[in-house]
C-alpha cells in the first residue's frame, strides 16, 4: 500500500512538472512579453532594453523556467500581475475559495439528485421512471450550461425576480449557478449509478445472496451499493476537478468571482503570470484529486494496491 | 432472415400458398425494420437529428430567409413570426437565418477539430502501441499529464497563445482531443500486434507502415467510430462555450455560442436571442451523443465498460 502511494505520488509529481513546464514554455512562445503588456508601445528600444533586465525577460528560457519553479516551490511565489501589480499567489487563493464553494455544492447537489435518480431508476429497469431519468439524462449531458444559465437568469432572475443572478456575497447568489453547473454532472452521475447497480445486480454473488433469503435491505446495504460505488467515486473526483477547473463558463456568466472568471480576464488582458498561476494551480487540484480517487480505490479494493506493485 | 422451412405448407393445396407466404414474410420485414428502428432508438433519433443538421448546412443558403449579416436597423428585435421565424437581433438581422448559418459554422469547427485530434492520436497511438519501449514511455506520460487538465482549460491556454478567433478554436478542440484517439489506439494497437494474422504478414516480409495500416488499423474502426461520432459533439459544445465567452469565433460570424451571447444583454427585451441558438446547440449535440451509443451498441458493444474502468490507468503494459 505504501509503495503503491509513493508510486502514485511520483507519478503525480512528474505530471505536474510536465503541465508546468509545457504551459511555462507555451505562455512564453506567445507573441509579446510581459514588458510589451505593461509597457506598450511607448517606449523606446533602451527602456524596453532595460525594462526586460530587470523582470528577468532576457534570460534563457530554460533559465527562467528553473527560476520560476524554484520562487514557486519553495516560497510560494508565482510572480506577479501584469496590470495589476498583485501577487499572482494572493490572487488565485483568493479567487480558489469561491470556486471552491461554487464546485463543492454543485458536486453534492448532483450526487445528492444524480445517485437518487439512478438509484430507483436501476431499481425497476423500464419502469417508466428509468425512462424518464433516461430521457433526462439524454437531454442533460446535451445541454449547454450556458444556455441553462441564460434562461435560468432569464426566468428567475429577470421575470420572477426571485433571485439575484450576478455576483457573490449571500447564499441566494450560490443558487443559480450552482443548479447550472450541477445539472449536467446529475446527469452524468445517474446514468453512471444506473449502469453501474445494474451491472452489479446481474452479478452471481448477488444472486447467491438472494438465493440464501437475504432481505432487500441487507442485499442492497452490504451487496449491491459497496460494489457499485467505485466507478461513481472515480467519477466524483474525476468530475470535481473537472467543475474546479473548468467553471469558468457559469463564473463569467454570473459573474462569481472565482478561478475560471480570473482565468478568462487574464487571457483577454494578456495577464501571462496570472493565467500560468491559475493553469497551474488548477493543475495541482485536479492531480491531486486523481490520486485521491486511485487510494480510495486502493482502500476498498485490496486488489489493486498489490497488483500495482 | 432466416427461412423457416414448413413441412405442411409444403404439400398446400392452396394455390396461393406462395404468394401468402411472400407477402406475410414482406410484412415481418416491414414490422422487423420498424422493430429495429425503435429498439435502436438512439441511432434512429440521432441519425435523424445529424442528417437535419448536415442538410441544413448544405442548404443553408436556400433556408435563410435573409443574408446572415444583412443589417436592418428599422427591424430590431423584432419578436418571431412569419416574416423572422425567429425573431431578429438587436441590428434588425434575421435571427432565424443566423442559426441556419451557425450549423456550417458549427460543423466548420468540428470537422476540422476533430480531423485534427483523430489524425494525430491515431498516428501516435499506432507507433507507441506498435513499437513500445521508451517511444511508447514518453508518449504515454504526456498524454497522461495532457489528460489531468481539464479539455477547456488547456483550449484557453492556446486561446492566450494565439488569441482568439475560429481557427484557434479549431486547433486548440483538436489539439485538446488527441489523448483520447491516442489511448484507444495505442491499447488496441498493443493487444493485436501479438495477434496470428499479425505475426502473419510480419514473416510475410510486409513492412510496419503497412502492417500498421492495412492489418492493425482497420481492426479499431468501429471503436474510433464511435469515439469520432461523440468527440464532434463534444467539440460543438465546447466551441460553443469558448464562443459564448469570446474566447472562440469572434463576432459578425454566425456561431451559436456567440449568438448567446449577443442575446445575453437584451434578455428583458428580447428572449428569443438568447433562446433558438441554444436549442441548435442542443439538438446538434444530443444528435452526435445518440448516434455515437447507437453505434456504439451496433458496432462496438464491448465499449460500453469503458466508461466504467478507471480512465487514468492503462490496462496493458507494453511487453517485450
Amino acid at each position: 500500500m505504501l509503495r503503491f502511494l509513493v508510486r502514485r505520488l511520483l507519478g503525480a509529481l512528474a505530471v505536474l512538472l510536465a503541465v508546468s513546464f509545457f504551459t511555462f514554455v507555451m505562455l512564453e512562445l506567445a507573441p509579446g512579453d510581459a514588458a510589451d503588456t505593461l509597457v506598450g508601445e511607448t517606449a523606446s528600444a533602451e527602456q524596453m532594453a532595460a525594462i526586460r533586465s530587470s523582470m528577468g525577460l532576457d534570460l534563457p528560457l530554460l533559465v527562467r523556467y528553473s527560476n520560476f519553479l524554484t520562487a514557486a516551490v519553495f516560497e510560494g511565489d508565482l510572480g506577479r500581475s501584469v496590470i495589476s501589480g498583485r501577487s499572482v499567489g494572493t490572487l488565485v487563493a483568493e479567487r480558489f475559495k469561491y470556486t471552491f464553494v461554487l464546485a463543492v455544492t454543485a458536486m453534492s447537489v448532483a450526487v445528492a439528485v444524480g445517485g437518487l435518480a439512478g438509484a430507483v431508476a436501476a431499481a425497476r429497469p423500464r419502469g417508466w421512471f428509468d425512462l424518464l431519468v433516461m430521457g433526462f439524462m439524454t437531454l442533460g449531458q446535451a445541454l449547454p450550461t450556458f444556455w441553462i444559465a441564460l434562461l435560468m437568469i432569464l426566468v428567475f432572475g429577470l421575470h420572477l425576480r426571485w433571485l439575484p443572478v450576478l455576483g457573490a456575497g449571500t447564499p441566494q447568489h450560490l443558487i443559480l449557478p450552482t443548479v447550472a453547473l450541477a445539472l449536467p454532472a446529475a446527469a452524468v452521475v445517474a446514468r453512471l449509478v444506473r449502469a453501474s447497480l445494474l451491472d452489479v445486480k446481474g452479478a452471481d454473488y448477488v444472486r447467491t445472496a438472494r438465493a440464501k433469503g437475504l432481505g432487500p435491505v441487507t442485499v442492497w446495504g452490504r451487496h449491491l451499493l459497496p460494489n457499485s460505488l467505485m466507478p461513481v467515486i472515480t467519477l466524483i473526483g474525476l468530475y470535481l476537478g473537472q467543475m474546479l477547473g473548468g467553471a469558468f463558463v457559469i463564473e463569467t456568466i454570473f459573474g462569481w468571482p472565482g478561478l475560471g472568471r480570473l482565468l478568462v480576464q487574464a487571457v483577454f488582458d494578456r495577464d501571462l503570470p496570472v493565467v500560468l498561476g491559475a493553469v497551474l494551480l488548477i493543475a495541482v487540484i485536479v492531480v491531486f484529486l486523481n490520486v485521491l480517487v486511485d487510494v480510495v480505490h486502493a482502500l476498498l479494493d485490496p486488489r489493486i494496491g498489490h497488483e500495482a506493485v | 432472415m432466416t427461412v423457416r422451412i414448413e413441412p405442411g405448407l409444403h404439400q398446400s393445396k392452396q394455390a396461393h400458398a406462395p404468394l401468402r407466404r411472400a407477402l406475410r414474410r414482406a410484412r415481418t420485414r416491414q414490422r422487423r425494420g420498424l422493430m429495429w428502428a425503435l429498439q435502436r432508438l438512439n441511432l434512429t433519433v440521432g441519425g435523424l437529428l445529424i442528417g437535419t443538421l448536415l442538410l441544413t448546412a448544405l442548404f443553408a443558403p436556400l433556408l435563410a430567409v435573409a443574408p446572415p449579416d444583412a443589417i436592418a436597423p428599422a427591424s430590431r428585435f423584432q419578436p418571431p413570426g412569419l416574416a423572422h421565424p425567429f425573431g431578429t437581433d438587436g441590428l434588425g438581422r434575421d435571427l432565424f437565418s443566423r442559426v441556419v448559418y451557425g450549423a456550417r459554422t458549427a460543423l466548420q469547427m468540428a470537422v476540422p477539430a476533430v480531423m485534427i485530434g483523430s489524425f494525430s492520436g491515431i498516428i501516435l497511438g499506432l507507433l507507441a502501441g506498435y513499437y513500445c519501449g521508451p517511444l511508447d514511455q514518453i508518449l504515454s506520460r504526456i498524454m497522461d499529464a495532457w489528460l489531468a487538465l481539464p479539455g477547456l482549460l488547456l483550449a484557453i491556454v492556446f486561446v492566450a497563445l494565439l488569441g482568439p478567433s475560429l481557427q484557434t478554436t479549431v486547433i486548440a478542440l483538436g489539439l485538446v482531443g488527441i489523448p483520447g484517439y491516442y489511448r484507444m489506439v495505442r491499447n488496441g494497437t498493443l493487444s493485436t500486434r501479438e495477434m496470428l494474422y499479425v505475426e502473419a504478414a510480419r514473416t510475410m516480409g510486409l513492412g510496419d507502415g503497412r502492417i500498421l495500416l492495412r492489418h492493425i488499423l482497420p481492426n479499431l474502426t468501429s471503436p474510433l467510430v464511435v469515439l469520432i461520432t461523440l468527440r464532434l459533439g463534444t467539440v460543438i459544445l465546447a466551441g460553443g462555450a469558448l464562443s459564448f465567452i469570446g474566447l472562440g469565433a469572434q463576432p459578425p460570424t454566425p456561431e451559436w455560442g456567440a449568438l448567446l451571447a449577443s442575446g445575453r444583454d437584451s434578455m428583458d427585451r428580447a428572449w428569443w436571442v438568447a433562446f433558438f441558438p441554444g436549442m441548435a446547440i442542443t439538438a446538434s449535440v444530443m444528435g452526435f451523443n445518440l448516434l455515437g451509443d447507437g453505434l456504439r451498441d451496433l458496432l462496438a458493444p464491448e465499449m460500453a465498460q469503458d466508461h466504467r474502468t478507471h480512465a487514468g490507468a492503462d490496462e496493458d503494459e507494453c511487453g517485450s
